[in-house]
């Protein structure tokens, strides 16, 4: 009793102890995240904010504050890289306008029991990225312009995506590695493909599976293909409602699948889809099961690769494909319905009736702390590698050359990161990262000189 | 110049060695009109090529200055191999082993840097050419065309041309001829996945660890290894992993030369597990 006693009177003073801090309009935001501690709450005035964020303290709420119709609005101005980057458990990323960021609107990094809601994301290479999670949601939030996903969760288990709008992406909302997780009444309209569930191959996660796609809208996605050419996006064909590739136990039911030009849904494996190549991984679709969906002009008009295929087989006006390898799958086929390649897929007898309300957790799930070390991983694969490979030029120099540049002088390169200085005509200027703070900086150097591919 | 180019053909590691000996074989069949042997020799030297650079480049994201650099020799070996064909395509009627090489040389110089309908359009010509080719010389290639048939089958979708069954018989009837080779094990391995035959992929897995190395191309076995290592540990085959692993890693420390293929991360994806720091793709 009196340990209970105990428990109780420390969970309240903790929450009373929650502070709630305010940026002032146009001011820094980082300013004030670096005064918060965890738990707190960040209110951002609106105003207009030429920033990166990064937030690595616990359960923090930052919340874009919206008066009189004016939001907080994040503008990179195709100068900066990242909107706002989490990497502290229990982040909430809540109602910011995020616009002219090269390369990820927001992002999570290892965040679990994670919420990114209600934000306005345009541009930027993902918008809408939290990686590495565990127990999520993302829901409320508009995403458009992005030249990879719109919202593109990646390896993460136990997430929910719902009730977002993405339009005018290369694909609206995109599932990569996950495994148990759920998209459900979003909006996904006008993009190359709408929604896709994906198995790439080697990323440290190995399986995708059991995922379920449920009453989303999923109309005229059509939109040519405007990743960068030598992107794996690019190879996303035009005109596909529903992509499946390489993952298994996927339910697609209840959708509204409309005026999608080459199909409405389209299941492939890896090998077919031309990413094959991890051996760790298997690269066939198992178990899909496709039933009550509506389905509206579909594969009226296919073009591009798609086309090709179909013709192929001397069909037309083909709604369903399967590359003709998807194993232990069902199909319930509507009248007028036309497929090709299903003919291994049998009719859904006593398939799962269940509304998959949710695939978060009841309890939000034990979330690590991370060493400094894995902190300077998370940080590196987040940022550092928007503009930099290993051993060729992506944008700036290689990390190869800066390992020789170098050597082991953590402190020189943190220096540097912190407030570069163009060294090279040749190079675009690097934004400074003095937003991820001391400690983040001094682990990525670390990690740089004295772990990366040593 | 021959010998020159069959030495540096060997050397899979070293993709500037491997492209000088293509360039050389090329050079060296230009000089000739009428030795088709010695064309075919060079057209296998640029599809040779074709497999040591498509190994080059990055898994995920090919752009920056190595994707670039790579599509410009891509571009290069593709203008010699058609050269090469237009040279030796008079010699069709009576030598089956020119269609055979055109046909893989449709499917390995689309492999990359290759548009993915052309791909697509690609995979039923090879396949006819190859059938073909089979069908004047049941062994053309020496055997190699048997292989390359079996898995056109089993990789193109069924609506395509594709068909599972057939191209593991096939394997199954190149693997009674070729005991001893790897690589047809290695393909065999991934009809069997694409099946969803695990009793098979076993002992398959079984049989490639009990084959000779010692006279294959290191780098080869360095990949091969990989490759079937990697299925071993989808299937929990421990012991075949640490086999694998083992003749690997001294393979990899003896040969310093000799190419790991570790891929590294870009744009936020790839690389060591950030969590662990463990490379996921290692044995």
């Amino acid at each position: 009793m009196k340990n209970l006693l105990t428990l109780s009177l420390l969970v309240m003073s903790q929450s009373l102890m929650a502070a709630t801090l305010t940026v002032e309009s146009n001011s820094s935001i980082q300013d004030v995240v670096k005064q918060a501690e965890d738990g707190d709450t960040i209110l951002v005035e609106p105003g207009l904010y030429h920033q990166s964020v990064y937030i690595d303290q616990q359960n923090i709420t930052i919340r874009g504050l919206q008066v009189d119709g004016r939001f907080a609005v994040l503008d990179g101005k195709m100068e900066l890289n990242d909107g706002i980057i989490a990497g502290g458990h229990g982040a909430v990323i809540d109602g910011f306008h995020i616009k002219g960021y090269k390369g990820n609107g927001i992002m999570t990094q290892g965040s679990n029991n994670f919420k990114i809601l209600n934000n306005f994301v345009e541009g930027a290479f993902y918008g809408i990225f939290p990686q590495y999670g565990k127990n999520g949601l993302v829901q409320g939030n508009t995403v458009t312009g992005a030249e990879d996903a719109g919202i593109y969760v990646g390896m993460s288990d136990n997430i929910d995506v719902l009730d977002n709008i993405a339009y005018g992406n290369v694909m609206g909302i995109e599932l990569e590695n996950c495994r148990n997780s759920l998209m459900a009444n979003n909006n996904v309209y006008g993009n190359t493909a709408g929604l896709v569930v994906t198995l790439i191959p080697g990323l440290p996660v190995k399986t995708a599976s059991d995922l379920v796609l449920r009453n989303n809208t999923v109309k005229e996605n059509n939109l040519d293909n405007f990743a960068p050419a030598s992107s794996i996006a690019a190879t996303v064909p035009a005109g596909i409602g529903i992509m499946v590739v390489g993952v298994d136990n996927v339910i697609i039911k209840d959708n509204d699948i409309e005026g999608n030009a080459n199909l409405a849904i389209g299941s492939f494996d890896l090998v077919s889809f031309g990413v094959g190549g991890d051996p760790k991984l298997d690269p066939y679709v198992d178990g899909l099961q496709i039933y009550n969906n509506k389905y509206v002009n579909n594969g009226t008009s296919p073009r591009g690769i798609l086309a090709d295929m179909i013709a192929m087989s001397g069909m037309d006006g083909v709604e369903i494909l399967d590359t003709g390898k998807a194993r232990k799958s069902c199909l319930i086929k509507q009248k007028g319905l036309v497929t090709l390649g299903l003919d291994n897929f049998s009719k859904c007898g006593d398939y799962d009736k269940t509304n998959y309300e949710t695939a978060q957790l009841s309890t939000p799930i034990e979330s690590p702390v991370y060493t400094a070390q894995q902190k300077g991983r998370l940080t590196y694969l987040a940022v550092c590698t928007g503009c930099h490979s290993y051993n060729s030029v992506l944008h700036g120099p290689s990390m190869q050359s800066i390992q020789a540049l170098y050597g082991r002088d953590t402190v020189t390169l943190a220096a540097y990161i912190t407030s570069p200085v163009r060294k090279h005509k040749d190079f675009p200027e690097m934004p400074q990262q003095d937003y991820l703070g001391e400690k983040t900086i001094n682990a990525i150097s670390n990690y740089i000189l004295n772990e990366l591919e040593q | 110049m021959e010998s020159t180019f069959e030495s540096l053909q060997t050397q899979k590691w070293d993709v500037d060695k491997v492209g000088c000996g293509a360039v050389y074989a090329y050079e060296a069949a230009s000089q000739s009109t009428f030795d088709i042997e010695l064309k075919l020799n060079a057209l296998g030297a640029q599809l040779n090529y074709f497999l040591v650079l498509e190994k080059r480049y990055p898994a995920l994201y090919e752009a920056g200055e190595l994707g670039q650099k790579l599509n410009l020799r891509w571009d290069a070996a593709r203008a010699r191999s058609e050269n090469l064909l237009a040279q030796s395509e008079k010699f069709d009627f009576i030598v089956p082993e020119v269609g055979a090489l055109k046909s893989i040389y449709l499917l390995t110089s689309t492999l990359k840097n290759t548009a993915m309908k052309k791909q697509l359009q690609t995979l039923p010509v090879a396949r006819d050419l190859m059938k073909e080719a089979l069908e004047r010389d049941s062994q053309v290639l020496d055997g190699l065309g048997h292989h390359v048939m079996a898995k056109l089958y089993v990789d193109l979708p069924v609506f395509a041309g594709g068909n599972q069954a057939l191209g593991l018989e096939m394997y199954e009837t190149a693997l009674a001829s070729q005991p001893n080779n790897l690589e047809l094990v290695a393909d065999m391995l991934a009809g069997y996945l694409a099946k969803g035959d695990e009793k098979r992929q076993k002992e398959l897995i079984t049989i490639a660890s009990k084959i000779d190395t010692s006279t294959l191309n290191k780098q080869d076995v360095v990949d091969l290894y990989k490759t079937i290592g990697g299925m071993a540990s989808r299937l929990g085959q421990q012991d075949a992993v640490e086999h694998f692993r083992t003749v690997r890693e001294n393979l990899l420390e003896n040969n310093p030369q000799l190419l790991s293929r570790k891929a590294t991360a870009v744009l936020g994806h790839g690389g060591n597990d950030p969590i662990t720091g463990e490379d996921p793709n290692k044995l």
